[in-house]
This record gives C-alpha cells, structure tokens and sequence, in this order.
C-alpha cells in the first residue's frame, strides 16, 4: 500500500472536511459553550472546577433497574448525536460527490477507504479534544480556576457516586476515552452500514443503537462505552471496566473496518 | 495515428437489483477519435462511463482498457479523466487549488499543465475568486479541466456542454478537437445531435441500456449506419 497516496487523501480529506464543515463545528462548539457555561454557573456556588462540568455535561444516568426511574441523558445523546452526525455529514456527503475523482486518481478502492479510516480516526481524536478543550476553557474561566485537580465538589458529589477511587484526572481521561473510542466505533459502522443502505437510514440505525445502550445494561452495544456512570468505577455490578471496553471497541472496530472494506471492494459504485 | 484499438467492451451486461441497466453492448474504441454517446435520460450512458472506468462491474461479458481487462488486471482504467456529474470542489478554495489538490493525489503534473488546462477552458488560472462564486458554466469549465489536465489517454465526458453558454460550447469543440488531434481516445455523451455530429466519428443510439444504432461518418462526410461496432 502506498504510504504517499494514503497520506495525500488523508490530508485531502482533512483540508475538506475543514473547509466543509467549518460553519457547523463553529456551531457545534459555540453550543458546547453555552452549556458549559450554563452547566459552570450552576456548579460554581457548589465549589466546583471544570471536573465537575465535564462530569455533569458529559455523563450518562446511568443503569436503573424500573422502567419508572428511567431518565433521558440529554446532555450525552445531545453530544453523541451531533458529534455522529458532524462526522456521518462530511462523510457521506464526500464518498457520494467525489468519490468517482478520487478513485480515479488513486486508482485503488483499498488505499481510498483506508484513507476514510484513518481520517474518521483522526476526526473523532480532533473533535473530541476540540469538545474537550472547549468545556475547559469556558469552565475554568468561570471557575477562575484552570486546575483538573480534586474540588470539594468532586470530593463531596463526584467521589462519594464511585464504588472504585480514581483521581479527578483519571476521571477526565476515562470520559475523554469512553467518547473516543466509542465515536470512533460508531463512525466506521456508519461507514460500514452505508455499503448496504442508505446514509440517512444508516444514521438512524446507529442513533437507534445509541439510545437503546441508555435504557440496556448489555455490555456489547457499543455506545455503551462511553457512559462513565456504567463503567465499572460507578457500578461494580455489571463489571464494564475501561480496558474491556478499549479492547472491544477496537476488536470491533477491526471486524467492521475488514467488513467495510471487503463489501466496498466488491461493490459497484454508482 | 494509432488506428489500434485502445477500450474493447464485449458482451457487457449489468443488472441492478435484478433490472437490466446495460444489455450486450460490444465496442471497439480507438485513439484519435471522438464517440458520441446519444439517448434519453436513463438509456445507460452514464452506467455505460461507469463501467468503462471500472467504477460497475459487469454481470456479463468484459471491459478492457489499453488491454487491461478492467476488474481483473486492473481495477481503474491506466489513463482515464473523467467528467461524470459535478466533483465536489472545495468551496472555499480557487480554481487552481481545487484542481492542485486533484493533481497531487497521482503527482503526474506540475502547476503549469495545471494552469495551461485551466486556460484550455477558458478560466483565468490566476483568477483569485474562490469555487463558491463561480457560475454554473464556470464550475462545468473547472470540471472538465479536471478531467483533461493530467492529459490521459481516454478522457469520458458525460453531458459536458450543460451550463455552458454558446460561446463556451465553441470553445469546448475546438479543444476536443484538439485532443483528438493529439491522439486521444474521447467519448461524450450528450442529448444534442447537432454538437454530436458535428464532433463525433462516430454514433452511439442507446436506449434502455442498448444500444440501437450505431452510425460512422464516411470520408465523403455522410453517415453511414453501421451493424455493429466489433
């Protein structure tokens, strides 16, 4: 396989997504600030820092067990979704206007999807850091405190939820990865899913599988894994730690992407 | 010129869905010509250029290109430009970068064939207004300037003339006349007999997925009908 090549769509793919999408992520992060504002102002009587809004913007409700006691994680189907749906735009919108040019170019369906891959790797790292950097910014400003360290809020409202002790930093990071590894899962089954479907009905089966994983406890849905209140470190009883969610989000993964690329290979492209 | 055939299609047929799209089409292309593709909306020219460029597989019979049977030997025809449909150029980019970006995915010119293809359709190479405030004619201009820059040996045009004005369909013959002087295989598909026969060697008639005549202008300039292509 061609380094060069791969290299070339991959930045190719990066210069226009950019120059895509640029509107709809400034629109995306502008949201993400509002709310991290929101959320911060809310948390800042509570002796908080920006722990404390990632927690609160990002978590999940976690398991319940009466359907009475079900509530809808707003906050995380909204970051979900729109993240799926900024990368499932850009996606699908490329492969239908310009796949034709740049096959005929790289002369190779492999390299071509492959590149896909790799970008929608990339994108979910940058767009999560991107969500990431932002709720930091406008939190510790509300804050006026720019330390991820252990805030009498953490320790009083945070810690007391966690049936294993991790520190504020463990915290962040395992939220950061349950978002990335599950964003990426999700991407390359939408890419997958597009190979049979159409984009649209690709995209709603994925929000499908995104919202059954809030009402189920099954380990094996996907979304699942970035649900920081399921993980292991919230509910001992289900066993979900972050190492079997980081090797079946990536065995997955690697299923899916070997799938994609086998069907597009035999596919006609129209 | 080489009188040799460069795209042999035998027997091609697809089915989609179970539906016939393309039906027992035979073709003998050569270099230094110009095919013209004629029929209604859905007769199969498109998916007929979808096929020659390997983008469909065949259900039935073979496509080779410079005597590479297409899915087999290669998956993509050797040297193939191509208009089907506008690409989606990045909107916040000129001419020339949208066409630099293309270019450097197979690194087989430089920015000067880049410019020269853009002054072959009569774009400024220079002009600092980006893809998003070109006319529709401008935007089909860039499109085609896609498909010859890299100067290959087969270039397939699917309805090149639409959105260009009178003056650019002018400007569009001339150069496609140019190309076939340079020993270029072209095919066009078009819905105007008058632009067709006024390019063509030779007439495709198709209709649904067939094709149904197939006509070669004579020496003495008539067209004479032909029984098939191979």
């Amino acid at each position: 396989m061609s380094r060069t090549t791969l290299y070339k769509l991959f930045l190719r793919d990066l210069n226009y997504s950019f120059s895509y999408g640029k509107y709809k992520y400034l629109a995306f992060y502008t949201i993400i600030a509002f709310l991290a504002l929101m959320k911060s102002l809310q948390l800042r009587e509570l002796e908080s820092n920006s722990v404390g809004t990632f927690f609160a913007l990002l978590k999940d409700e976690g398991y319940f067990y009466r359907i009475s006691d079900y509530q809808v994680p707003f906050y995380w189907d909204f970051v979900q979704f729109l993240l799926l749906f900024l990368i499932g735009d850009f996606l699908f919108q490329d492969m239908e206007n310009n796949r034709t040019y740049l096959l005929m170019r790289c002369r190779s369906k492999l390299h071509y999807l492959v590149s896909k891959m790799c970008w929608i790797v990339a994108q979910n790292i940058l767009m999560i850091l991107g969500l990431f950097l932002t709720i930091y910014m406008v939190s510790s400003v509300v804050f006026a405190d720019f330390t991820i360290g252990a805030s009498p809020y953490f320790e009083r409202v945070i810690e007391t939820q966690m049936e294993i002790k991790i520190s504020s930093v463990e915290l962040v990071i395992r939220i950061f990865l349950g978002y990335m590894i599950t964003g990426i899962l999700l991407s390359v089954m939408m890419l997958m899913g597009t190979q049979f479907v159409s984009p649209v009905i690709t995209f709603f089966g994925i929000i499908v599988v995104c919202v059954i994983s809030t009402f189920s406890d099954l380990k094996w849905l996907p979304a699942i894994h970035s649900m920081i209140l399921k993980q292991q470190i919230f509910n001992m009883e289900h066993q979900l730690s972050l190492s079997f969610s980081i090797i079946y989000c990536l065995s997955l993964f690697s299923v899916v992407a070997v799938i994609a690329l086998f069907i597009f290979q035999k596919k006609d492209i129209l | 010129m080489s009188e040799l055939v460069y795209v042999t299609v035998t027997q091609l047929s697809k089915e989609l869905k179970k539906q016939p799209i393309l039906t027992d089409i035979n073709l003998a292309l050569s270099k230094g010509k110009i095919y013209g593709f004629r029929g209604k909306n859905g007769s199969g020219k498109t998916m007929l250029f979808r096929a020659l460029c390997g983008l469909i597989r065949p259900t039935e019979g073979s496509v080779i290109v410079g005597g590479n049977v297409l899915g087999e030997e290669l998956s993509f025809p050797p040297s193939v430009g191509v208009l089907i449909e506008y690409p989606g150029f990045l909107n916040g980019y000129t001419g020339f970068k949208n066409l630099k970006m293309l270019a450097g995915l197979n690194n087989l010119i430089d920015d000067d064939r880049i410019k020269e293809s853009i002054k072959l359709v009569g774009l400024d190479p220079d002009d600092k207004r980006k893809y998003r405030k070109y006319s529709l004619g401008m935007k089909q201009r860039l499109g085609l300037a896609q498909a010859i820059m890299e100067e290959p040996d087969l270039i397939i045009l699917d309805e090149p003339t639409n959105a260009l004005d009178t003056d650019g369909i002018e400007e569009l013959k001339r150069l496609l006349l140019d190309l076939k002087a340079k020993n270029k295989c072209i095919l066009i598909a078009s819905h105007d007999k008058e632009e067709l026969d006024y390019l063509s060697n030779e007439i495709f008639m198709m209709e649904n997925g067939r094709i149904t005549d197939h006509y070669r202008l004579e020496g003495d300039g008539r067209w004479a009908k032909r029984k098939s292509s191979l």
